[in-house]
């Protein structure tokens, strides 16, 4: 499996393994979510590497974007919803997590922020959703 | 034309040196004055006791705990300095040498580093151009 992939299902399994009541995780290179899909989804999103950063003349340091994004039903939301600020506290604090990443062969650190692994404008208006980027550093081997 | 450091890297006893990313060889020694009358008030001077001292410094894998021990009082074995991890020949190779100085810390908002100062001891140190 690519590193990406291998990002990918670590991120799933931290965000499954919070249980948050009512949504589903799925794996997608962007949140927007298909006709019919079963609402809220937290949906996972690693997009291509970024910047290598050449550390020795073995490892070089790759950074890959990636985001959370929760998706719940009913268009563009202005008012305070306290479910969905703790579900977005609990994906932090899983994603940010050291045992997190314990599964993932040269992890080196993950920081928020970042540019988002799609393009937030195409995302449809009728859904409403929440976006938490983050950046996932992972040394790998150089050719 | 290629002046570049991305593939630098050094070695002990053939192993490399884990993490590392920087080494500087300083060529040095006593500098003897032999100015004399017949140098009608301009300097002379002679090579005294000659030395040769480098710098390594390397990251640390805090996670793995991946790092070549090279700490103060650590006597160290061909020590081997390449400008490039291809190259068959070393740019300076050191049979015998004492680790003087160590250092090892980090950054919350950086990454956990460790250096190190090696002198050479006696005659052990063979050059070799870049080729």
């Amino acid at each position: 499996m690519s590193k990406a992939a291998d990002v990918s299902a670590a991120v799933a399994a931290a965000v499954t393994a919070l249980n948050l009541t009512g949504v589903t995780v799925e794996r997608r290179k962007t949140p927007a979510a298909p006709e019919g899909a079963t609402l809220p989804q937290a949906v996972v999103s690693v997009g291509e590497e970024g910047e290598f950063d050449y550390l020795t003349a073995r490892k070089k340091l790759v950074t890959y974007p990636a985001a959370v994004t929760l998706v719940t039903a009913g268009g563009r939301k202005l008012e305070e919803d306290e479910t969905l600020r703790g579900w977005r506290e609990q994906v932090w604090a899983a994603v940010e997590a050291r045992a997190a990443w314990a599964g993932l062969a040269g992890w080196n650190e993950t920081t928020a922020g970042g540019r988002e692994p799609f393009d937030r404008a195409a995302l449809p208006k009728d859904l409403n959703f929440s976006f938490l980027v983050f950046r996932v550093n992972v040394l790998e081997d150089r050719a | 034309m290629s002046i570049s450091g991305k593939y630098l890297t050094c070695a002990i006893n053939g192993v490399e040196i884990a993490g590392n990313y920087s080494w500087d060889a300083d060529e040095g020694g006593d500098v003897l004055d032999a100015t004399v009358g017949a140098d009608r008030g301009w300097e002379r001077e002679n090579m005294g006791v000659q030395n040769l001292h480098v710098t390594i410094k390397g990251y640390m894998n805090v996670l793995t705990g991946q790092y070549t021990p090279v700490r103060r009082g650590t006597e160290v074995t061909n020590l081997e300095l390449y400008r490039h991890i291809d190259d068959g020949t070393p740019a300076f190779s050191v049979s015998e040498a004492l680790v003087v100085r160590s250092r090892q810390g980090g950054e919350v908002r950086g990454k956990v580093e460790w250096s190190c100062e090696v002198h050479s001891q006696g005659d052990v140190v063979t050059y070799s151009d870049p080729s």
